[in-house]
């Protein structure tokens, strides 16, 4: 490919001067700038990066109309740029997995069990239900507490719910009004479907499957 | 706490849980609330699923007084209960059962 020197415009003919601009024809080499750009060797600034000082040197043989622009100006991106598409690869490690939907609803992945705690009215009718999704979780009123109660008669970490092999315990915490299951005061006890619950003011009744899924 | 969006409407009587054992849905869980509860691929759904191979309306799970009634709504594929396809069936606690791509269990709330 042949380029006019001054307006450097394709020439296709073996005219001697450029028919866009009159130049008399002559070869036209090509250089790199600073940051690896190829232009015309007639080129003063970098059309691709604005330098004008310090315009590197010549080459020879390089094809304008190939993609290797683009590759050199891959390479000066600066590094540690952010890709297009962050992967969030999931710890195979953990065992248990929980997410939250924008319903609320809650997915619990890889759970060995399935269990609710349903929270009763005071006139016994449920009022809502909360997905048990560790093996342990602390009840109480304190911030510290897994399952957050709004009730002055609750300590601030009142009872233990604890899965192990297969079966829910609960177990008291030291608390003030202690802990009580289907009316009986317990320090720890086996927790078996239907039971119910009692902290403070609140009844909640306990809820699993049977068998483990 | 749960917080004031999962508080069950106050015209509907909690009466259990749909469980999704096996599926695209592994993990999950649904409320049942007392009548008539429709599954199916859709929207306008009770129960919105997101199996491709569950009909748009698939099947209900009425929960009346003293039973739990699973009712395949004519749906293509089918409701099976022990490899069994069933129609329309008074079901006890924690039956499994499948349909589409999932297996489903019922779990039923037992009140004080």
């Amino acid at each position: 490919m042949t380029i006019c020197g001054n307006c450097f415009k394709k020439l296709v003919d073996d005219h001697p001067f450029c028919p866009f601009c009159g130049f008399p024809r002559r070869p036209v080499g090509l250089k790199q700038c600073n940051k690896g750009h190829v232009i015309y060797e007639t080129q003063q600034t970098c059309p691709f990066c604005a330098q004008s000082q310090n315009l590197g040197k010549s080459l020879i043989g390089f094809d304008m109309n190939s993609t290797q622009q683009t590759g050199i100006e891959d390479k000066v991106k600066p590094k540690g740029a952010i890709p297009d598409k962050t992967v969030f690869e999931r710890d195979d490690d953990e065992k248990t997995r929980v997410d939250v939907n924008l319903d609320n609803t809650i997915i619990v992945v890889g759970a060995p069990f399935y269990a609710w705690l349903v929270f009763l009215d005071e006139a016994g009718a449920a009022r809502h239900d909360m997905r048990l999704v560790k093996e342990k979780s602390i009840v109480g009123k304190g911030v510290d507490a897994d399952i957050r109660l709004e009730d002055d008669f609750a300590s601030k970490l009142h009872a233990l719910i604890h899965f192990e092999k297969g079966s829910f315990y609960i177990a008291d915490l030291g608390s003030t009004n202690h802990t009580w299951v289907n009316d009986r005061q317990v320090l720890k006890d086996e927790l078996q479907d239907g039971d119910a619950i009692r902290i403070g003011r609140q009844t909640m009744i306990f809820s699993r499957l049977r068998r483990n899924p | 706490m749960n917080d004031d969006k999962t508080r069950f409407e106050e015209e509907k009587t909690f009466k259990g849980w749909l469980v999704v054992l096996g599926g695209p849905l592994k993990g999950r869980d649904f409320r049942l609330t007392e009548g008539k509860n429709l599954v199916g691929s859709s929207r306008l759904a009770d129960i919105g699923l997101a199996d491709s191979n569950l009909e748009p309306l698939h099947f209900s799970i009425r929960c009346q007084e003293k039973d739990v009634c699973l009712t395949d709504l004519d749906s293509d594929s089918g409701v099976f209960i022990d490899d069994k396809k069933i129609d329309r069936q008074i079901i006890p606690d924690e039956t499994i059962f499948k349909a589409g791509d999932s297996e489903f269990l019922i779990k039923i709330f037992k009140g004080r």
